[in-house]
């Protein structure tokens, strides 16, 4: 097991596909809304993500695809702002694998794709899935971020759950009164052994940026596994945000999520 | 789980900006209809109704959803315009197709959101803007059936189900064409002017052009139900108004039941509606409505009145589909259980407050669309005053004749020129009558000039002559005048200037005739009265032999009738009448009458022929006999007929005097034939056309005197008098029928003619002399000239009167004029009838010469010869220090009170002393016989080398000129007038002078005469 993976989400102003089905934009690859995503129906379906500028890119993570099989693989290349966009057949793929993190889908029946890689500088990141025949995919989110891991990876005990968007009532006779609604995964993980450098470098900024309105991405586990897709995580932070300063040379974090993927 | 979409057309500048809103952030339900909807959707659409509230307001009430979208996915937020953008709401489970989810909600956004906190709230309603748009279209005012230009922008009507008195909109006044209705009707089954129904329609044309092309009788009537159009035959009288089946030009044709009318009004204002459940209104409300639009106004109104009428809900669905329902008590279809053994469940309960119930009256009514005022209303006649041949008349009109009978029109078609008929005719196809023609009746009036009931004043033609009991004396045509008057001699005539008779027009009455001697004794003078199937006329008794067979009823000159008598030789014909009878006297003692008969000889002589007079005592003894014998005595001409002229008419008047003895009557006989008179060998027609014995008066007793034995021969002064002592005759009157001057005291009776075939001797005037004829007027006529024998200045055109005198009198006027001139150089002419003769030069000359001018009155002609003198002035004289005299003729005539030279021009030498002395004595005469002194001015004028200039003051005369009527003479006038001209130049060719004159006053012709003088030292 390795540990946790937290992946800040660059923004990216501009995102293209080499093939889009009608009602299915590729801009909606940057959207929060899960409901919202691209489709793209072909054999070899490229999506270009430009990030506006060169930033170090260690992480690329697909949420919400539907479609998609282990057979899939997938391609991630990345270029620098001077290298253009173009991918020239010299550009070296940094991802060339099965595109599905996992076999075992959400209980929404959704996959996700997942890959990091040692830092890598670049503007923009091609990504190209490739069915075994043509098919359709569709994906709700791409996450390109350039995450970090702690030294001490979060305690055991950690709180796995569900935010239920529904409501349950009885009348005075004790008759059910009852409102469907969402289930959201939640997550509630406490890294109690970060240093003071891990908290000034990594944890404090992220917090700084995101605050509780802008999504992060955990990967609790990133070694491959059948569960791997569950085990990526990406929401909104909730609660209250820091860290303390527990012990002499020890910081504790703990992030508490509510998940929209 | 539930999944709601909110589609949501906005605008931006750049058009149509449409945003897609999702309630669950699914991609199965973000992507629907291939669509992004952004589950931005923060409170889920809130959908509301709110029908009935038991107020009966009269609004339709439509329904509301609000809803709160996030606007973070709604990109572009603040840049959108959502006031009034189309919002749609579908619901359905995520997951499922599109297919599978229900369009809740079509409606409006109301107004722009409220946002607060990211959080954008939205309240909406369906679209039932149609409800309230203007729902009568506007004329365009572009003709035709966009009406004229006055007519632009006023609403076209609208009528739907069966309209009673629906109005319609004039489009076309040349024409007379109305609209009733906007768009097609059904029908339009009557056509009302003034509610008076203008009976079937003409027929239905395709077209306005058809409907304009169609030859409508005036009163007719067309439509062109296809346009909702009618036009009349005629202009319309008052205020029209139809009865139309209105509207079929909607999906569902005819629309007379309330949610057929509905459905129309909506297709009209472009609203949509539930088809189906207007059906079943009309299924639940089978009510035969009627509305007529023709003020603006709206779908939501005139649908709202409609649903209440009969008494039903009408809303708005959530989609915006207009429905109505009636309302009702049914049973309940959804029972809620608060146990939750039932669907849905019941969450809580509790009582709210309850309104006080609500209950409305029925009223039911008949609409009428027009608004008819008094005026505007025909009564069941329609009064149209005298009867007019050039108006068109319809049904229930009434008209009055001349003679105040009264019709009404009873014909159904319309039209002009048909007259009434005449009364007593009580009816014809087109009129029948009210009331029978009128009479006066001044019973109620008073007063010294009030008639006599049933008087007919001033009767005119084409009206009878009625007597008092109201019945015709004569028959317009017996009249044969254009008018009868009474003139102030108390003579009845006509306009023909022709004199009527009492008996003459048939007069059967009793009458007083020793009163009005011109009214005969006897009645039926004329044979006026012979009814049919009589063989004699009234009071004609048959005397001898004469029967049906020899007596005829014929045709008539003096009246309608005459008696037509064929006698055969040697057989006597008579019949006889009375005149009053043995109790009943109608003559006086010694009585003068007059026998007066017409006959016409059709054949045969007149031979033994008369009438007779048979004076009688009441013991019918005969005191005298008077018969007229038409073979001896003189007719009206002078001349004894003896046996007659075939085919001549013969009158006879014959003054009698009846005998003596009380109470006498007459029995008159009709004689064709008689043997005691003559012979009657010879057969004879004879038609008798008149028979009348009238009082004799004093004209007649003048006229026929040598018939009645009276006192002739009587002396001068001495009257001619009745046996009562009264005159009959006075002597100026004597004189006059003689023809005999007064001078002749005693002569001979046998003067009465003049005669002169017994006189002998050279003194014997021609026969007809006429011995008082004179023409008066001057003997000569002087034209003044000057010493070239150049008439003066004024002196031409010359006019002198002339008159005619017979026996005193002037009979100038009546005299016709002529003349010829006898010698001279210059042009003459007379007044044909005015006796005014007129020189003046001929050919630039004038000379002296004699005239005749010669006047004829009644076939006698009198002679005048006129010497014309042309008065050449004097030649001047050489002049000197001795007294130069000379002299001239003063002659000229005056007509007016401007100066004109009267004398000739005197020229005279003046010498050394320098002084003219002038003399004019003058006398003037004058030819008028008005009365009246006529004076002159006289005064001298002097030439001053280019004029004429008045010396001195001017004179007036000294004695007047003046006609003397007593003695049938003019006397004449005179004056002078003398002037001394002092410090003239001597001059031996001399100084030139002439003597003015003019009428003091008028214009009466004054005829100067006398000698002028000059004496230049």
């Amino acid at each position: 097991m390795s540990n946790a993976l937290l992946i800040q989400p660059y923004a990216m102003p501009t995102i293209t596909a080499s093939q889009t089905d009608a009602g299915f934009a590729a801009s909606n690859l940057s959207s929060d809304y899960m409901g919202l995503t691209w489709q793209g129906t072909g054999t070899s379906l490229t999506v270009l993500v430009d990030l506006g500028s060169d930033k170090a890119v260690d992480s690329v993570v697909l949420l919400g695809t539907f479609g998609a099989s282990t057979a899939w693989d997938w391609l991630v290349k990345i270029a620098t702002a001077a290298q253009g966009s173009s991918f020239g057949p010299s550009t070296t793929a940094v991802v060339s694998s099965q595109m599905l993190a996992g076999s075992v889908l959400t209980s929404a029946s959704l996959g996700k794709a997942f890959a990091t890689f040692g830092a890598i500088t670049g503007r923009y990141v091609q990504i190209t899935i490739t069915p075994p025949s043509s098919a359709t995919i569709r994906i709700a989110r791409v996450v390109i971020g350039d995450g970090f891991t702690l030294a001490t990876n979060f305690i055991f005990g950690a709180g796995f759950g569900v935010r239920p968007l529904g409501s349950l009532d009885f009348s005075a006779r004790g008759v059910l009164l009852r409102r469907s609604g969402g289930k959201l995964r939640s997550l509630s993980i406490s890294f109690p052994a970060a240093s003071q450098s891990e908290v000034e470098t990594s944890i404090q900024p992220v917090l700084e940026v995101l605050g509780n309105d802008s999504p992060l991405c955990i990967v609790t586990d990133p070694d491959v596994d059948a569960q791997r897709i569950n085990r990526i995580y990406f929401g909104f932070m909730v609660g209250s945000l820091g860290t303390v300063w527990a012990r002499l040379g020890g910081f504790t974090a703990d992030f508490n999520m509510v998940c929209i993927d | 789980m539930k999944g709601h979409l909110i589609q949501i057309d906005a605008r931006d500048g750049a058009g149509a900006a449409t945003r897609y809103l999702a309630s669950v952030d699914d991609p199965l339900l973000c992507h629907l209809n291939g669509q992004q909807w952004v589950p931005a959707i923060a409170a889920l659409p809130s959908l509301r109704y709110d029908f009935f509230g038991g107020d009966f307001n009269g609004a339709i009430t439509t329904p509301g959803a609000s809803f709160s979208v996030a606007i973070e996915g709604i990109s572009t937020f603040t840049a959108l315009r959502w006031s009034g953008a189309r919002v749609r709401i579908y619901t359905g489970n995520v997951g499922d197709a599109w297919g599978s989810f229900t369009l809740r909600f079509d409606g409006r956004v109301n107004a722009e959101p409220t946002l607060n906190a990211g959080i954008a709230r939205f309240d909406s309603g369906p679209d039932d803007s149609w409800l309230d748009k203007p729902l009568l279209t506007l004329f365009a005012g572009t003709g035709g059936v966009e009406g004229p230009t006055d007519l632009t922008g006023a609403p076209k009507p609208v009528a739907l189900g069966s309209c009673r008195f629906a109005p319609g909109v004039l489009i076309d006044a040349t024409n007379n064409v109305y609209c009733v209705s906007a768009y097609a009707v059904e029908g339009i089954t009557a056509a009302h002017d003034r509610v008076v129904a203008l009976g079937s329609s003409t027929g239905n044309y395709a077209d306005l052009a058809a409907l304009l092309a169609a030859a409508l009788p005036a009163g007719g009537w067309g439509t062109c139900k296809a346009l909702g159009l009618v036009r009349l035959g005629a202009p319309a009288d008052g205020l029209v108004s139809f009865h139309v089946s209105g509207d079929n030009a909607g999906a569902g044709g005819y629309a007379r039941r309330p949610g057929a009318m509905i459905r129309r009004l909506a297709s009209i204002a472009g609203g949509t509606v539930n088809t189906a459940n207007l059906a079943a209104l009309d299924t639940a409300r089978p009510y035969d409505l009627a509305l007529v639009m023709i003020a603006q106004t709206t779908a939501r109104e005139m649908i709202q009145s409609l649903a209440d009428s009969v008494c039903a809900v009408a809303g708005i669905t959530l989609t915006g589909t207009l429905f109505v329902k009636p309302l009702g008590y049914t049973a309940s279809s959804l029972t809620l259980k608060s146990d939750g053994t039932a669907l849905p469940p019941v969450a809580s309960v509790e009582v709210r407050p309850v309104a006080a119930p609500f209950w409305r009256l029925a009223t039911e009514a008949e609409p009428t669309w027009v608004v008819h005022d008094p005026a505007n209303v025909a009564t069941e006649y329609n009064l149209r005053g005298l009867y007019s041949a050039s108006r068109v008349y319809r049904l229930d009109d009434v008209v009055v004749s001349a003679d105040g009978s009264a019709w009404v029109y009873i014909n159904t078609t319309s039209a002009a020129g048909n007259a009434p008929p005449t009364w007593p005719t009580t009816s014809n196809s087109h009129w029948t009558t009210v009331n029978p023609a009128t009479s006066p009746d001044f019973t109620n009036v008073t007063g010294g000039t009030k008639p006599s009931d049933n008087a007919t004043v001033g009767a005119r033609v084409g009206i009878n002559f009625l007597d008092q009991a109201g019945a015709a004396i004569a028959t317009d045509a017996a009249i044969k005048n254009s008018a009868i008057t009474i003139n102030a001699a108390g003579t009845l005539s006509g306009a023909g200037a022709g004199s009527v008779t009492i008996g003459g027009l048939g007069y059967l009455g009793v009458l007083n005739a020793t009163a009005n001697p011109d009214l005969a004794l006897n009645l039926n003078t004329n044979f006026y009265d012979w009814p049919t199937g009589s063989i004699f006329p009234t009071g004609i008794i048959n005397n001898q032999n004469q029967t049906g067979s020899n007596t005829t009823r014929i045709a008539g000159t003096t009246s309608q009738y005459a008696m037509r008598v064929v006698a055969t030789g040697g057989t006597d014909f008579s019949t006889y009448f009375d005149i009053g009878s043995t109790v009943a006297s109608r003559f006086n003692a010694s009585q003068f009458v007059m026998l007066e008969v017409d006959i016409f000889l059709e054949a045969g002589v007149l031979t033994s022929a008369g009438f007779i007079l048979s004076v009688r005592t009441p013991a019918s003894s005969q005191v005298s006999s008077h018969r007229v014998s038409f073979d001896t005595d003189k007719d009206t001409s002078g001349a004894v007929p003896g046996a007659g002229v075939v085919g001549r008419e013969y009158t006879f008047r014959k003054m009698v005097q009846v005998g003596s003895g009380a109470e006498l009557w007459g029995r008159c006989f009709i004689q064709t034939s008689s043997a005691p008179n003559g012979s009657n060998a010879t057969g004879r027609t004879i038609v008798w056309r008149r028979i009348a014995v009238t009082a004799g008066d004093d004209t007649d007793v003048k006229t026929f005197g040598q018939d009645i034995g009276a006192t002739l021969g009587a002396r001068s002064g001495t009257n001619i008098f009745r046996t009562d002592g009264t005159t009959i005759l006075t002597q100026a009157e004597i004189r006059t029928l003689e023809g005999v001057a007064s001078s002749v005291t005693g002569q001979a009776i046998t003067a009465t003619n003049p005669d002169f075939a017994g006189i002998n001797g050279v003194t014997r005037p021609e026969n007809n002399a006429d011995v008082t004829s004179t023409i008066e007027g001057a003997a000569e006529v002087v034209v003044l000239a000057t010493s070239a024998g150049v008439p003066m200045g004024g002196q031409l055109p010359k006019t002198s009167g002339f008159k005619l005198w017979r026996n005193g009198v002037d009979v100038t006027t009546s005299a016709t004029w002529s003349l010829t001139v006898l010698t001279g150089t210059f042009t003459a002419t007379i007044g044909g009838a005015t006796g005014v003769l007129n020189l003046d030069v001929s050919g630039g000359n004038f000379t002296s010469g004699t005239i005749r001018l010669t006047s004829v009155y009644l076939g006698l002609t009198r002679t005048k010869s006129i010497v014309v003198t042309r008065s050449d002035a004097q030649a001047t004289n050489s002049g000197g220090s001795n007294p130069v005299s000379v002299s001239g003729a003063i002659n000229g005539a005056v007509s007016s009170t401007t100066m004109v030279a009267v004398s000739a021009e005197l020229t005279v030498a003046v010498g050394a002393v320098g002084t003219v002395t002038l003399a004019a004595p003058y006398e003037f005469t004058i030819t008028d016989t008005t009365s009246g002194p006529r004076h002159v001015h006289a005064q001298w004028y002097e030439w001053n080398g280019s004029a004429y200039v008045a010396l001195g003051t001017e004179t007036q005369s000294t004695s007047a000129a003046r006609w003397i009527p007593s003695d049938l003479y003019h006397d004449s006038g005179f004056g002078g007038k003398d002037q001394t001209v002092t410090g003239k130049t001597a001059n031996s060719t001399g100084h030139k002078y002439t003597l003015y004159g003019r009428c003091t006053a008028g214009t009466i012709t004054r005829f100067f005469s006398g000698t002028a003088t000059a004496v230049g030292t």
